[in-house]
Formats: C-alpha cells, structure tokens, sequence
C-alpha cells in the first residue's frame, strides 16, 4: 500500500513547479525592509555597534547576512514549506496542496525544521547568544546567524506576497515572480518605485496584529502577520483593512497563474471565492507589442476588496461565452495574466513585502529596557510597549573580550510598560576586571507581550560610586568643603568630581581597579592619595583605588596631614625681635609702658633684596618675595610637593635670605619722645641661609 | 526486490515525461540564454565631467534555474569580471561561459563599481529605463554620479553583496573585491575579510 501512495505522491509532485519571489528579488525585498526598519537602530542604540547593519561578523556585513537567509530559505527542499492558505480549515491543511509542505506559518515556527533549523525561537536563541555567550567568535557567529535568520523569517513573510503562495498554486514557468525578477533586473527604476512605494492606503499592518488570539499551532504573533485569521472566504472587503494578514489580502485580491476564477471550482484544493467574476468589469487598455500599440481587454479588479488594477486578460473566447451563454466551467474562456497584470500586481504586493518584512524585523527588535543608578543603587525599567515577565542579567566584557555574566546581578521581574525596578545592588566584578568598568549588557529572556521567549539586550553603564572621606590625620576632624576628584589612570580624565559634606565625605563615581583619587586643596599643593597616610604629586605615584579599599558602606577615608613650613629664625640681642623675619619690606613698631610716664619703644625696617626658596632633593627655586613686583612673602610651603607630607619632620630646603633690618630701641615718654640715648641702633645686612622643615599643624 | 521495483520503473518514467514536458515549457521573455550573446562591452564615464573612469569594474553574474519538484530554485551558475581601460572602456567575452551554459541558464545581470561613484544598476545616470541586452553588441555608456557623501558611498555599499554574488568572491571576482574593500576602508567599514581570515 504504502509504495502506491509513494507512487502518487510521484504523481502528484513530479509535473508540477513553482517559484516563490525569485532569490535576487527576495534579496531586494530584504535588503530594503532591512535598511527601513529599527534593527540598524538598535544595533547602533543599544548594542553600541556603531556601523549598524554594515556592522562585519563573520567576514561579512550584518545586512549580507540578512540577505543571505532571505536567499538560502529557498534550498531544497525547505521551498515545500513556504505556502500558506489563509481559507484551509485548519493551519496544519494550510501548506502546499494541504500536506506536501508545511504551511509557511507552521515552518517559521517548527523548531525541527531540520540541522540546522531556523525557526522563530531558534532564531531568538541565536540573539541570546550572540548577546551572552563567552567568546567574541561566539557571539559574531550568533549575531551573524541572528540575521540569517531574520533574512529566513522574512523570506516566508515575502512569499505571502505572491499570489500563487497563497492559493495552493504550484505552478511553473511563465509567472508573477518571473515577471518581479525580470522588471528587477532590467529596469530598477521601476522596481525601486515597487519598493517604495503603494499604491493602497495603509499598505502596513495595523499594530493591533500583536494582540491577536494566538494559534495554538504557531503561537508567536508573526503568524498573524501573513494571516489574521480575519478573512474567512465571505469577507473580502476586510482584507482591506490595515488589520489582516498578508496572505489573506494577497489570496482575497489577486490571481495566481492556475487559480484564476475558481470561485467554482470543484477541487476544494483549487476554489477560492475571491477573486470572482462579480469583483471584476471589463475594460480595453492599450498595450504595446513590439512596437505595435494594440487593445487588449482586462478584468478590472473594481470590488471585494482592492480595487483599481487590471486582474487577468480577459480570454479570446469570452465574446463566444456571452453570445451563446455558454457555462463557465464546461468551456473555459481560460483568461491569463500577462505582463500587464502582473505590473499592477507588483505594484500592490511588492511594497506590501516590504512593509511586512519591516515589519517583523521592527518586532524582532521591539524590546526596549534602560538601566539606570549605581552599584550602590540601581534599577532598570521596561520602555517598551509589552510587558516583560522573565530574568533581567548584566553582562560585562573582561580584557580579553570573553563576555561574563556578573555575580549577583540576575533579577526575575515582571515589568508592565513603562514600569521599573530600583534599589538594586550590584557588585562591580573584580575578578576579573571589566576591559570598560561600569559597561554592562543588560538582557531580558522571557515573556514580552504575547511572546513567550524574547531576548532583549541594551548595553547600559552603570555607575560605580566610592565615598572617600577626608580628615586631617592629627585629629580626626573631617575636612568640609573640598574638593575630590576620581581620575582614570589609563587616560588621565577626570571621571568625577565631589565637595566634601560636614562629615568629610564625598559621593565619586569610579572605575574599580582603574581610578585615583586627587585632592587639589587640601593642602598649599594638589596630591594624590597613594595608599595610608602618603600622597604623591604624580598620578604614577598614585594608589589605584581597589576594592579592598572599601568599607563595607563604600567608604575609604583618607587621614591628611595638614603640613607648613618651619625655619629657625635669629633672634636680634637688643630688640629680642627676629633680627630677619620672613617679611616683606616693612616695619615693625611697639611701645611697651615699663613706668610711670615712660615708654619701652621699639622700631625695626626690614629690608628685603630677594627670599628664595630651594628645594634639597631637585634643587627648584621659589622666589618667595622681594622679586620683581612682588608685595608680600610667599610662604615656603608653596614649594612644597605631596611627597613632602611624607617627610613631616624633615628638612626638604632652605630659605636664602638677602636681607636688611635696622634695630632700633628707646626709652620715651607719653608723647614718644626719645629719653636718653638709644638703647640700640644696630644696622645689619646679609645674606642668610636657614634649612627649611616640614611641620604639621592644625588648620 | 520485486515490489520496490514496480515502485521505481514508473517513477522513472515520470521523471523522465517531467522532464521533457519541462524542456519543452515555453520560456518567456528571452529570461534564458538561447546562444552567445557576448561580448559585453561598453564605456563608463563620470557624468558630470564625462571623464573616462580607468579601472571600473565590470562583473557579469550568469545564474540559472534548476528545477525541482514544486519549485524552481535559481543559483549561481557562473561570473567574470574585467577592469576598464584607460579610456573607460571594457570587453568581456565570455564565450566559455555562455557556450557550455547549462539549460535555463539566464541572460548575465551586470554590476559596474568604482570606488566614490554611485554603481550600476542601482544607482547610474544613464542608461535609464529597460536595461536588457544594453551590452551586447555595439555596448552602451555608463554615466556615474560621483558620490561626495560618506553615507551615500555607505549606501551605494549596502547594495553589493559579494557573497551573493559568489561564494568565494575573493578567487572569483577578486578586483571587485579589492575595490569594494578599498572603498569599505575609505568610508569607515570594515573590509571584507579574505577566507583565510574569516
């Protein structure tokens, strides 16, 4: 028995042919729903690939990979597959003469497609691991096959576009696709207007698409892309709404090479209501062959749905029929669709192609998430239209490019529109470090809308805050009001920037393993902090702030010593004043009552040539006064350096001094004046060098 | 033994009427190479200037159809390719491929590129309209806007597909693939890796 029914499907299958869109056709059709639609976008948005859809994987471009699926779904013998009836009883009797082939919708989503299988979820599986798996060789070869894939779903999406596709029609030879493929190659003008443009309003599914019941045969909502379930075969008006499936509106509106004015057809396999001979009139166009302009008669689709385009050619014996009444299906008029028609087929079903393919693609990539906060605090929220209910992740990318899921950060939420989640804490992975701190992938798996296994990647940063805490090392007592900077290592930029509060503590953002800290004013110098007690004036010198570093509550707290300069000053035998004090020109007065009616007084000038200060480790002058327009006296810790906090108690220069001073002291009256001689009047005049320390002081 | 062949004799024999009453459809609008149709020839010039584009490449791409139960699955069948002259002009003959071409073999498509110009068929001045056959023979003028803009030579890009083109683009039509990756590199994209590099 069996080899009987082997023997006709032989039958069955051998004489008959046919072609979906032809390969370079569906390339077109791709490439252009491809370049229109978001995935360039989200690429570019949330993956950070910034070449798009020319991004390269594999050795070839994202949007080759796309066109390279839409051309390979058309292997033997996956073609059998690509028919869908949107009149059967039933999805699983939708398929090429009900069971040759699978109906297009059931392959786009059977996941035994065969090795490997392309369906609608292994292509989700493809994105999740071109978005998590370890290796970048991994993850370009799931992205590459993402798009091969994509470029697969699309093609069957194209072939609800051609009518044959749709009407259980396998014919061959002179056809619709023949007649795409050819205008395409011989006058793209005229294809690219096909492309771009409808001549039907809207042309594009209404998003309602979405929410429809879902068949428990195919349940991800793109099967409602090629059919809605809305036309029933009694209908055909609805197909011209924005919501229907496009098999459903090719299969309502349009003949295929075999399935012309088969409303009455006796093979349940061949009848389709509409078209009929009601939708149509007939009208006389004028057609060129060779160079003879001649007339030809149409039916002129002008009802049942879309209207204003020539259906089929109206056949030669069609006169004969009307005059002698004779019955359509005994004696066909047999009518054919030529050049003409399938023109005007064209221009309705091609820019429908694209809008549906867009369409899919535009939904593949629907999924929207940010992230937002800090590792200290952080959330994330559902920017998208659907609801997601699955497992939220961060990934993050090591040195050497393998992708690894951080510890800790793996969160299972539902999330309506709009909604987010916040007060998550996340550990910033150390071990390793990330090649970019605070770059995460973060990536959804699980239920959007009515889909029950989206993959949603958005690469987001996420900050990462320390609290350093300054105080002066002598006595704990916080430094308020200062600035702290966080400084990249690598680049040397500044990543942020924070004033001390009451309590000495301010809020940074860093890099873990990547980050110094610099303080520009504690001191007369800027420092950077290099682990304890001890500072450096150079970032080479500078701790790299680790994790270790931190308390519990994120907090390093930095002890500063405040340091100044000391020097030993001469004391002057008769004034008991500083015979040179580190003074601009100046004087100094006092009158000191030591009796009844009399007057210690004293008076000194200061003089000053030129005071320097000269570094002992580099030898680096510091002119600290009595330079060209200076009016007062530097103090010599302004040539201090951050490595001169380390040295508190030692001598790290000298002051030179060229100086004079006279000295004078008298006894006067209440009125000043002089009682006696002078006590002194000394006059001096030399260059003096004293040794210069490092004292720590209170502020 | 005996059963399996009375299953296959009369499969055969279907398989060979198929296969005549295939040869035998009509094959409309001259879509098949009926005999030699080359060489293809022609000229490609700036259109602005009308200057001679030296080096343009000239790729043909012959694809046919084989046929299978219920379908018809077009593939490559084979390419050329040559380089235009000083003067901008270029001949490719191809009599080998044309003259061994199996049955159902279609007329050559054609691509032109020159690095910073828009390609044909896409995106040409001239010729205009139906573009079959406008090699042949005598040969026609190719006129290429020059492209100024990154993002038009980006687009002008998207529309080679090397791979589509070939499988192994880079033994086949190897000047083509110098320039497209010359100009992939000029305008901020990766080049296409040679196999070895994949």
């Amino acid at each position: 028995m069996i080899y009987y029914a082997i023997l006709v499907a032989c039958l069955l299958v051998l004489p008959v042919a046919a072609i979906a869109y032809e390969i370079p056709t569906h390339e077109r059709i791709t490439e252009t729903s491809g370049d229109r639609s978001v995935a360039g976008q989200v690429l570019t948005g949330s993956l950070g690939l910034s070449d798009g859809l020319r991004t390269s994987v594999g050795g070839q471009r994202l949007l080759d990979w796309l066109t390279q699926g839409s051309r390979r779904e058309d292997d033997p013998v996956r073609f059998l597959n690509h028919f869908h009836n949107p009149l059967a009883s039933d999805w699983s009797q939708a398929g090429l003469l009900t069971s040759v082939g699978q109906s297009s919708i059931l392959w786009g989503q059977n996941v035994s497609q065969g090795f490997p299988s392309w369906s609608w979820r292994d292509v989700r599986q493809l994105y999740f691991d071109a978005l998590t798996r370890p290796t970048r060789a991994d993850r370009d070869r799931g992205l590459g096959r993402t798009f091969e894939g994509l470029g697969r779903q699309v093609h069957l999406i194209q072939d609800a576009a051609s009518p044959a596709h749709t009407r259980n029609d396998p014919h061959v030879l002179y056809n619709y696709e023949w007649l795409v493929d050819e205008v395409q190659r011989r006058e793209p003008s005229t294809f690219e207007g096909w492309l771009t443009g409808s001549p039907d309003v809207p042309g594009a599914p209404d998003s309602g698409w979405r929410s429809l019941d879902s068949n428990s045969l195919a349940p991800v909502a793109t099967a409602r892309l090629i059919d809605a379930d809305r036309y029933q075969g009694g209908n055909p008006l609805v197909t011209m709404e924005p919501l229907i499936g496009l098999a459903e509106y090719t299969n309502a509106n349009f003949f295929s090479e075999d399935r012309i004015f088969t409303e009455n057809d006796t093979n349940v396999q061949k009848r389709f209501p509409y078209p009929n001979r009601a939708s149509a009139t007939e009208q006389d166009f004028d057609v060129q062959v060779g160079t003879a302009t001649v007339k030809r008669r149409y039916f002129v689709k002008t009802g049942d749905g879309a209207t204003g385009y020539r259906l089929a050619t109206v056949g030669l014996l069609r006169d004969y029929h009307q005059r002698f009444n004779l019955d359509w299906t005994r004696f066909r008029e047999s009518p054919a669709l030529d050049e003409a028609v399938y023109r005007d087929y064209a221009a309705r079903l091609v820019p429908r192609a694209v809008t549906y393919s867009t369409t899919l693609l535009d939904y593949f990539f629907r999924g929207q998430v940010i992230a937002f906060g800090n590792d200290v605090s952080m959330g994330f929220q559902n920017l998208g239209e659907e609801a997601m209910d699955g497992t939220f992740a961060l990934y993050y990318d090591d040195a050497s490019e393998v992708r690894r899921p951080v510890l800790g950060a793996t969160w299972a939420r539902a999330l309506a529109p709009g909604e987010f989640v916040e007060g998550l804490q996340l550990s910033a992975p150390t071990s390793p470090p990330a090649q970019d701190p605070g770059k995460y992938l973060l990536v959804f798996r699980g239920a959007m809308g009515s889909e029950a296994d989206a993959v949603v990647g958005k690469q987001v940063m996420i900050e990462s805050v320390i609290f350093p805490r300054l105080i002066k090392r002598k006595d704990g007592t916080p430094f308020r009001g200062y600035v702290v900077q966080a400084i990249d290592v690598g680049s040397g930029q500044v990543l942020s920037s924070g004033l001390t509060d009451d309590d000495g503590k301010a809020r940074l953002s860093w890099k873990p393993g990547r980050t110094a800290l610099f303080i520009p004013s504690v001191n007369f110098f800027p420092m950077f902090w290099a682990g304890g007690a001890t500072f450096s004036s150079g970032i080479e010198g500078a701790r790299v702030v680790q994790v270790s570093d931190l308390d519990p509550q994120r907090q390093v707290t930095i002890a500063i010593p405040v340091i100044s300069a000391e020097w030993p000053e001469r004391i002057e035998a008769c004034t008991e004043r500083p015979l040179f004090a580190h003074a601009p020109n100046g004087f100094f007065r006092q009158s000191v009552p030591v009796g009844d009616g009399l007057f210690d007084f004293i008076s000194i000038t200061y003089g000053v040539n030129l005071i320097t200060f000269i570094r002992g480790d580099n030898g680096q002058e510091l002119p600290l006064c009595g330079g060209e327009g200076s009016t007062a006296c530097v103090d010599p810790a302004a040539g201090f350096v951050a490595e001169d906090v380390n040295r508190v108690g030692q001598i790290v220069g000298q002051l030179v001094r060229d100086m004079r001073s006279n000295h004078y002291r008298q006894l006067t009256d209440t009125d000043g004046r002089p009682i006696g001689q002078p006590i002194c009047l000394n006059e001096y005049e030399e260059v003096e060098v004293v040794p210069v320390t490092v004292a720590e002081r209170l502020i | 033994m005996m059963r399996w062949l009375r299953l296959a004799l009369p499969c055969l024999c279907l398989l060979a009427v198929c296969s005549m009453a295939l040869a035998q459809s009509p094959e409309g609008w001259d879509r098949y190479l009926d005999k030699y149709r080359g060489p293809y020839r022609g000229e490609v010039i700036d259109a602005e200037t009308k200057a001679p584009l030296a080096g343009a490449v000239f790729v043909a791409l012959w694809r046919r159809d084989r046929v299978y139960p219920f379908h018809i699955v077009t593939e490559n069948y084979a390419v050329r390719e040559t380089v235009a002259d000083p003067e901008g002009r270029f001949l490719l003959e191809a009599r080998d491929v044309e003259e061994r071409a199996p049955r159902r073999t279609h007329r050559p498509e054609f691509l032109i590129f020159v690095p910073g110009y828009g390609s044909f068929p896409r995106f040409q001045r001239l010729p205009t309209g139906f573009l079959g056959g406008v090699f042949e023979g005598a040969g026609t003028t190719v006129e290429l806007p020059r492209h100024q803009g990154r993002e038009e030579r980006r687009k002008n890009l998207d529309s080679i597909h090397p791979y589509s083109i070939s499988d192994t683009p880079f033994k086949d039509i190897p000047q083509l693939m110098r320039r497209v990756n010359e100009e992939s590199i000029a305008v901020g994209l990766s080049s296409y890796p040679p196999p070895e590099n994949r």
